[in-house]
């Protein structure tokens, strides 16, 4: 059975082979250019490279002795450069002023207190609060609920006190380590201390001074808040008073 | 349900992990961070007081008032000026400023209003009555702790001649300082010195050490330099060029005419007495360059202590008589070293700037220290200590001039320098506290011992 012939087929097959003839001329004659355009820059001239030069005497040098000669200019030394050896090093300098003005913010327990608070309403890695505010827009942001161990009223009065106790270095560092103490409080609902008294004494009436002190420098406190008005207006507070924990 | 069966150590690794998870989980309390460092724990045991840890206090130095003293009007002055130099040089006090006090002086005589002092930040007060009757001076002192009460916890009197006034406030100042920190104190000490005294000469002064009654030990017409106290602070060693050469000398303290006791040719100069006064290091060329000698009190030398090419020189001894630190190039730049008393092991001590020199050992320090003169990138002259075990380096001075030649108090709670400021410095050891001792020029201070 002989199939008929598909109508167009013939021009089908002739546009097939002339697109195919195109495609393959169109790649010869690229590749043509591109090895002619290759081959004319590498047919530029080298402007020049030189390899080696050599100088070249001709006879024996002459004596020029005789000539008159006259020592050259000064020149302006520069400062000295302190050339540090091998094992130098700079020496060390002092502190600015404005330097020592500025202090660690974690120095201080109460910049450290505000910065916890501030992790915690941030909801930052290992805080327990919300990105939401709450509570007394005058208080802690958070509220007062717990963070770190106790209440926050606790810490507030921890950081306080620590930051009011200043201990004179009359006595020394050595007895500073040594002595321990303890002293108890009462605040009112005002945030008054209206009772102190020394529980513990180190036995340096000195360094048993600086607490009470420490104490009389904090004497109109923050009220207490509710989860903490009953304990601390009626039981009171004692602090362990030493040079580290 | 066989089906289900590969999933099953799956299932119990996942139940495990949930158990642990939740076993171990810290309850909200606990899982926040406490206040860094010194927040401790604050617990409630039955119904008891809530208890809470306070710890790292600040350090401070004491706040000391010293209101002029009441009575003769001038001798009052010179007494309050002494008291408050002794305390504020002491390096433990803050002596505050008497503009600030609120206390009526006359009406509170010898007492205290405390709140009135508490007021202006005073931790204590120091209260004095001076009268001169018939050319005798009779002084009585309060010493109080507000912290104490309004009781003093401190009394003392004094009597003797007018011209006293000050040796009573110096005596006052030291039971003060023996009170409140069972230290003693370096009010009664001197400061020998070098200064120019005409055309071309310069002489050997010693004053107190508060810059106070200086006169000079020799008067040669000639260049005398490089004081040095003998430990018995009865006499001072010096180099003079009276007979042309550097050569060493001693003067006792009432002057006269001085003792030549060493003359080798070249330069005798840097002496330091060894602490039992039996043997002096000096530095001496008799063999072509600087070397460290160590020579009998009287001259004689004992031992050669360094032998290199190099210049060795600046000797002085440690407190316990067992070591000398020294200056020398040996390394291309002068550094400070130290050795055995004998010369044995000598070590490099510091590593830092490329020109240390003038050593000189504290006598009393807790870790033993050496103060030096150190010249920094800038070519500046300073003042550092270093610790000679750990060699931790302390800058007591930074863009105060030129400062020179330090020299410690007997007690080690105090350093003296020459400065470009003008005459010589006191300072703290830790470079905090800095008065100016004596106005006049003045070079090479030498902190004499206590006056027993």
């Amino acid at each position: 059975m002989h199939e008929p012939e598909r109508p167009g087929g013939r021009q089908m097959m002739a546009l097939g082979l002339v697109a195919t003839l195109g495609i393959h001329g169109a790649l010869i004659l690229g590749v043509v250019i591109g090895g002619w355009h290759k081959g004319a820059q590498a047919a530029q001239p080298v402007l020049g490279q030189v390899v080696d030069v050599q100088a070249v005497k001709f006879g024996k040098p002459r004596d020029l002795s005789f000539l008159p000669h006259k020592a050259p200019p000064k020149v302006a030394q520069p400062k000295p450069k302190i050339a540090l050896t091998q094992n130098d090093q700079a020496l060390p300098r002092l502190k600015t002023p404005e330097e020592q003005e500025k202090r660690d913010p974690t120095e201080d327990p109460l910049e450290r207190l505000k910065a916890l608070g501030r992790k915690f309403n941030t909801g930052e890695e290992g805080s327990t609060g919300s990105r939401e505010e709450e509570g007394d827009p005058n208080g802690l942001k958070g509220g007062t609920a717990t963070v770190g161990r106790g209440p926050i009223y606790y810490q507030h009065l921890q950081a306080a006190v620590q930051n009011a106790w200043v201990v004179p270095t009359t006595i020394s560092d050595d007895d500073l380590g040594r002595l321990k103490a303890q002293a108890c409080i009462k605040i009112n609902e005002a945030g008054k201390i209206v009772e102190s008294h020394l529980s513990q004494a180190s036995g340096n009436e000195r360094f048993d001074a600086t607490l009470l002190e420490a104490i009389n420098r904090i004497q109109d406190f923050e009220p207490p808040t509710p989860d903490v008005r009953e304990v601390v207006t009626s039981q009171g507070v004692c602090m362990n008073f030493s040079k580290s924990r | 349900m066989r089906r289900l069966l590969p999933f099953l150590p799956a299932a119990v690794v996942a139940v495990t992990v949930i158990a642990l998870i939740l076993g171990s989980e810290p309850s909200p309390a606990a899982a926040a961070d406490p206040p860094a460092g010194q927040a401790g724990q604050t617990g409630q045991t039955g119904k008891g007081p809530v208890v809470i840890d306070v710890s790292g206090p600040r350090r401070d130095l004491y706040k000391m008032a010293v209101p002029r003293l009441i009575g003769d009007p001038d001798t009052a002055n010179l007494m309050t000026d002494a008291i408050s130099g002794d305390l504020a040089s002491s390096g433990w006090f803050k002596v505050l400023d008497p503009h600030s006090f609120l206390a009526h002086l006359e009406t509170e005589g010898l007492g205290i209003q405390l709140q009135d002092w508490r007021n202006v930040g005073a931790e204590g007060v120091s209260k004095g009555r001076a009268v001169i009757s018939a050319g005798e001076l009779s002084v009585d002192f309060k010493l109080y702790e507000l912290g104490r009460g309004a009781q003093p916890v401190l009394e003392k009197s004094y009597k003797g001649a007018a011209n006293e006034a000050r040796k009573f406030a110096h005596a006052w100042s030291a039971e003060v300082v023996k009170y409140m920190t069972g230290e003693d104190s370096f009010f009664d000490t001197q400061i020998a010195f070098a200064a120019p005294s005409g055309a071309g000469t310069k002489d050997i002064f010693v004053m107190d050490y508060d810059g106070n009654g200086a006169r000079r030990l020799t008067q040669n017409g000639s260049q005398n330099i490089l004081p040095t106290w003998s430990p018995s602070g009865g006499q001072v060693a010096f180099t003079s060029f009276l007979r042309g050469n550097p050569d060493l000398y001693t003067v006792g303290l009432g002057g006269g005419r001085p003792r030549r006791i060493a003359s080798y040719s070249g330069i005798n100069i840097g002496a330091s007495y060894a602490p039992d006064g039996s043997r002096i290091a000096v530095t001496l060329s008799q063999d072509g360059n600087p070397e460290i000698y160590l020579l009998e009190a009287t001259g004689k030398i004992i031992k050669r202590l360094t032998d290199n090419p190099f210049i060795d020189s600046s000797p002085n001894w440690s407190p316990d008589g067992n070591r000398i630190a020294f200056v020398s190039n040996r390394y291309g730049s002068p550094q400070v070293w130290v050795m055995g008393a004998d010369g044995s092991g000598q070590t490099r001590l510091t590593r830092r700037g490329n020109y240390n020199q003038e050593p000189a050992w504290c006598p009393r320090c807790p870790v033993p220290t050496v103060a030096f003169t150190a010249r920094d990138e800038r070519l500046n002259f300073d003042i550092f200590t270093i610790a000679v075990d750990s060699g931790e380096l302390v800058r007591i001075t930074e863009n105060q001039g030129q400062n020179e030649h330090a020299t410690w108090a007997p007690t080690g709670r105090a350093l003296a320098f020459a400065s470009s400021r003008g005459g010589i410095w006191l300072s703290s050891p830790d470079g905090k506290v800095q008065r100016q001792l004596y106005h006049g020029n003045a070079t090479t201070p030498a902190w004499g011992p206590a006056r027993h």
